[in-house]
């Protein structure tokens, strides 16, 4: 038998905390939609500056899980168990949760630019907490959209309407955006389902490049994806973090059956 | 990976095995043309190679094909790769037959050594066996089958090409007259070695295909 088909069984790979920088970690994590447990059993480690990718069925869980991990569940789930953001249970009332999320950013599945210019999309959060400098702000603006991969096609537009922008263009503004509040870690729900192959193509390399300097966290629907973009992959299947390895081990030689069926496409 | 993929790679599969079949028939085939210096039978070997190398590059463009088109991971992807490698190692123990059946053609009018014939007829014997076992072993995905099989032949096979080349050598020495055949002799001792090593090389790849385990057997 090469993996193994207990339903019960699931792998988790742990990191030495010795010799790995641990960014984020969940720990007993449940996440409740009034009284339905909606997604248990994922303690996770994501080591600093790498990609990891979140795979599994629609409804698995893997979203609540994002979210939960920069306290977007809030208002919607009871969230109970520690996410330790370096070595701090952010999953407290006391954490002040836009501390978080400027941490912790996300990049939504649609590319949802402000009804502003490119310009006040990146500045938007910077302008609200009191930077006027105008300096300040176009050095933040050009870092930022050069990081994202966009600069080159958007620096003579800065002022247009950011609603004017292509799929792949937006998408990689709201990544300048979700970066100008300098995060450490970068979570994006689907960021390239919307986006055309070229596009999606650009936003892989940008996310590579990116990878250098924060830790990503991804869900994808797209298995190539994660097999060509993520160095982590974990598999979720009803609410739960079944296999969570090397991307590499999960694509080739799965632990677990039910990952090998799911990596595979065999959903018979 | 869904219907489609499965169809195709059970006749990707089906091919590989009729290639196997047709290669395993080539083996005997040249093996008892050679001890029964059959010149017509080791023509049919030379000619039906054709056929072998044709199939051998139909399945590449298959592999290839399927790798681009459906991108297959963990035992998909090792049914695919598996195939890819394992045909390579088919296709050359194929030409490994058709050497021995042109040294059956070249052979002929030459002085012969009896002696020498009997172990190579015994060997060809082994290593057609060895490779049908081979054969078998990825055809049933058995990794159990496939070392067993290595193990099993490896130190037989060794012995019985030492069996021929000592009295070859010797004979040399001794008459002139009798070098070219046991050049020859020679030859198809060291074609026959090659298709167990072949045969050998199959039998990783069953314990690949069963495990994703690349390992070296021998």
């Amino acid at each position: 038998m090469l993996n193994s088909n207990n339903p019960t069984d699931r792998f988790i790979y742990h990191f030495n905390p010795e010799e790995t920088t641990i960014t984020m970690q969940t720990k007993n994590l449940e996440v409740y939609y009034g009284k339905t447990l909606a997604m248990q059993h994922a303690d996770i480690q994501f080591k600093q500056n790498t990609i990891t990718a979140l795979i599994g069925p629609s409804g698995s869980g893997k979203s609540t899980f994002l979210r939960s991990l920069n306290r977007m569940n809030d208002d919607v789930a009871t969230v109970k168990g520690q996410i330790l953001y370096q070595g701090v249970d952010i999953n407290q009332p006391k954490i002040d949760v836009y501390e978080v999320r400027r941490r912790i950013g996300m990049v939504f599945q649609r590319p949802n630019p402000f009804a502003k210019s490119i310009y006040g999309n990146i500045t938007f959060a910077l302008e609200r907490r009191g930077i006027h400098d105008k300096r300040v702000l176009d050095e933040v603006v050009e870092k930022t959209l050069k990081q994202a991969a966009v600069w080159d096609q958007v620096k003579d537009n800065l002022h247009k309407s950011a609603l004017s922008l292509s799929g792949g263009q937006a998408q990689r503004v709201c990544i300048a955006r979700a970066l100008a509040v300098q995060p450490d870690v970068l979570l994006l729900d689907e960021p390239a389902s919307a986006l055309d192959p070229v596009s999606t193509q650009q936003l892989e390399q940008t996310l590579r490049e990116l990878k250098q300097d924060y830790t990503i966290i991804i869900v994808t629907h797209n298995m190539q994806q994660a097999a060509r973009l993520s160095d982590y992959t974990v598999f979720f299947n009803l609410g739960e973090a079944i296999e969570y390895n090397k991307t590499r081990k999960v694509f080739t030689r799965p632990k677990i059956e039910l990952t090998d069926d799911y990596v595979s496409g065999n959903f018979g | 990976m869904g219907k489609v993929f499965d169809e195709e790679i059970m006749t990707l599969k089906s091919d590989f095995m009729k290639l196997g079949a047709l290669v395993s028939q080539a083996v005997a085939n040249a093996g008892h043309a050679f001890i029964d210096h059959d010149t017509k039978a080791a023509d049919t070997v030379i000619t039906n190679d054709h056929e072998i190398n044709h199939l051998q590059i139909h399945i590449e463009k298959r592999s290839f094909e399927m790798i681009a088109l459906y991108q297959p991971v963990t035992g998909d992807l090792r049914e695919v790769v598996g195939i890819l490698k394992a045909v390579t190692d088919l296709e050359r123990a194929g030409d490994h037959a058709r050497n021995i059946a042109r040294s059956t053609i070249s052979i002929k009018g030459e002085e012969r050594i009896p002696e020498v014939e009997t172990i190579i007829a015994a060997m060809a014997k082994e290593v057609s066996q060895q490779y049908n076992e081979s054969i078998d072993s990825y055809g049933e995905a058995d990794e159990k089958k496939a070392k067993q099989t290595a193990q099993q032949y490896d130190q037989k096979i060794d012995q019985l090409y030492d069996d021929i080349a000592a009295p070859s050598y010797q004979a040399m020495a001794k008459h002139p007259d009798i070098v070219n055949s046991a050049i020859i002799y020679l030859n198809v001792a060291k074609d026959l070695g090659r298709i167990s090593d072949y045969s050998t090389n199959i039998c990783e790849w069953t314990v690949y295909l069963a495990t994703g385990k690349i390992i070296e057997l021998n």
